[in-house]
């Protein structure tokens, strides 16, 4: 066994991996991470929960070097920690949690495409270095830094497997309508990282729809089922429409704003599906769907239309997502700033 | 790692002790905290009951979050800062028990003695979150898990046994052999 094997068993040893190998953090590999950070490498960033401790730029570039990033995705990967860090993403309930949540990263602009960050084909599959290693730096300083470790703090009852990564891309050129970050009031030339609590996509497979009504439909549909994080926690859901979804709802004169309205209006549940017990769990946690809807009877998988957050990415096929989200009030989109 | 740069972070939380225990009960005006969870209220009203019916404690507000994951507001906080203790419940899962562990950080570092009650299975977590903000001695109280599912009968005879404890960690400080176990429980 040489030298390079025993440390890799170290980094095993010592728990400082996801489980899988690491990138051995050479000081060269790292002083090059730490040059691409685009900020001081003085900078604090922190402090990072459940055990809050601060972190320099230079402990988050040794963690990207273990995940496997090229130096110049490190901006994306400061800028995802940055927003996870905002009051809003909740991030500390995020990481305790019994609940599958864990953070979503989105990135938009122009960045996308230079880092070659995959919005297409199999985007939340193996295979694409940027998505998989942005994700996975996230994930190790949330441990290596943030502490977090199964069954001691993060204490998910079943986990994910986007807790290994959880990265993607928008797929603004195939998309008919304004990027997710546009909408969220930045530029289209504005690079931006999205971050939210999010539980594993649902699959929405259209099997015999030809008209935008009927993939509306079957949107809607995907999220009346009973036991989805929308139905108890107000974040409002996220679809992730694919592209030929997203054409034929276009094509048939179907928008953003109709399809944040027709889910509003029509993913409710009647309240009679659920036991006592639940019902007065909801009146209680959705209070302001009760104060402000004037529809007591069913409980609805977002309190306002604008929190239906839509975006568009995937290969060919007829399949869109329903990502459950869940603790962040809402998404979080910082621009990213890289050295000039 | 003889070649290569340590990814962890060493340092920890500045260490935050816990507020002075209360001594006895008598006359004095405990807050609770019902975050929510299934049973929390049942089981937080028999428990105020019998504070005040054999220990003469005044029940205080109580105040009952919108959901377990969200922490106290900052009017909750000074609500709870004219009481002489304050009783939380509970942690039985992931964010009942880290957000309630970060209440009971917060009202301690203002010198509120605060007992918060926890599920075995998540005991430990919490001293883990709490040692994570720095208070190594998370004044808490174990109940069995599961709490929200359990039949109100069983709730009821979980809170009667569970009375002498939170007296004990309302009035007394952790002693020294406690916080030895807590140490070699880790």
């Amino acid at each position: 066994m040489t030298a390079v094997d025993d440390d890799h068993e170290l980094f095993f040893e010592r728990g400082r991996t996801d489980g899988l190998p690491v990138v051995m953090p050479t000081a060269e590999k790292v002083a090059r991470m730490v040059a691409a950070a685009g900020r001081p490498a003085e900078v604090i960033i922190g402090p990072i929960p459940p055990r809050w401790r601060k972190a320099t730029i230079e402990k988050i570039a040794i963690n990207a070097v273990m995940a496997g990033c090229r130096p110049e995705y490190f901006p994306v990967v400061l800028t995802a920690i940055d927003a996870l860090l905002d009051p809003d993403c909740q991030l500390y309930g995020i990481q305790t949690a019994t609940n599958t949540t864990t953070p979503l990263i989105i990135v938009n602009g122009p960045i996308a495409e230079e880092l070659d960050i995959n919005s297409a084909g199999n985007l939340f599959g193996a295979g694409w270095r940027a998505n998989a290693t942005i994700g996975r730096a996230v994930q190790l300083v949330l441990r290596n830094i943030g502490g977090d470790f199964a069954g001691e703090t993060d204490m998910a009852t079943h986990g994910q497997s986007g807790k290994f990564t959880f990265c993607i891309a928008e797929a603004e050129r195939n998309s008919p309508w304004t990027p997710f970050h546009v909408d969220a009031g930045f530029a289209p030339t504005d690079s931006t990282v999205t971050v939210i609590g999010a539980s594993a996509p649902q699959n929405i497979f259209t099997y015999g729809c030809d008209t935008g009504e009927e993939v509306l439909a079957h949107v809607i549909g995907a999220m009346m089922g009973l036991g989805h994080n929308n139905i108890i926690f107000p974040t409002g859901p996220l679809l992730i429409l694919g592209p030929e979804h997203a054409g034929t709802l276009d094509r048939d004169g179907i928008g953003k704003k109709d399809i944040q309205q027709a889910v509003f209006e029509r993913a409710r549940i009647p309240l009679t599906r659920f036991g006592k017990r639940t019902v007065e769990g909801l009146k209680h946690r959705r209070s302001r769907w009760f104060a402000e809807v004037g529809d007591p009877q069913h409980i609805g998988v977002a309190d306002r239309p604008q929190d239906v957050r839509i975006l568009v990415a995937g290969g060919a096929g007829i399949h869109s997502l329903f990502v459950p989200t869940s603790f962040s009030y809402r998404p979080v989109t910082r621009k990213i700033v890289r050295q000039q | 790692m003889r070649f290569m740069l340590d990814p962890t972070v060493a340092e920890e939380s500045p260490p935050i002790p816990p507020a002075p225990r209360l001594g006895d009960l008598a006359s004095k005006r405990l807050g609770f905290v019902d975050n929510s969870k299934l049973n929390a209220d049942l089981f937080l009203s028999r428990i105020a009951a019998e504070l005040a019916g054999r220990f003469g404690v005044v029940v205080g507000p109580v105040i009952r979050k919108f959901a377990p994951k969200d922490y106290l507001s900052k009017a909750n906080i000074a609500e709870l800062a004219k009481c002489d203790a304050v009783v939380q419940c509970f942690g039985d899962c992931g964010t009942s028990t880290s957000v309630s562990v970060a209440d009971a950080v917060e009202l301690e570092r203002r010198g509120i003695p605060t007992v918060t009650v926890f599920s075995t299975a998540f005991a430990q977590a919490a001293r883990n979150q709490a040692e994570g903000r720095g208070m190594r001695a998370l004044h808490l109280v174990t109940v069995p898990h599961p709490m929200h599912t359990a039949p109100r009968a069983v709730i009821a005879e979980r809170a009667d046994k569970a009375v002498e404890s939170i007296v004990g960690r309302l009035t007394r400080d952790l002693s020294r052999k406690r916080m030895a176990l807590r140490l070699l429980r880790r």
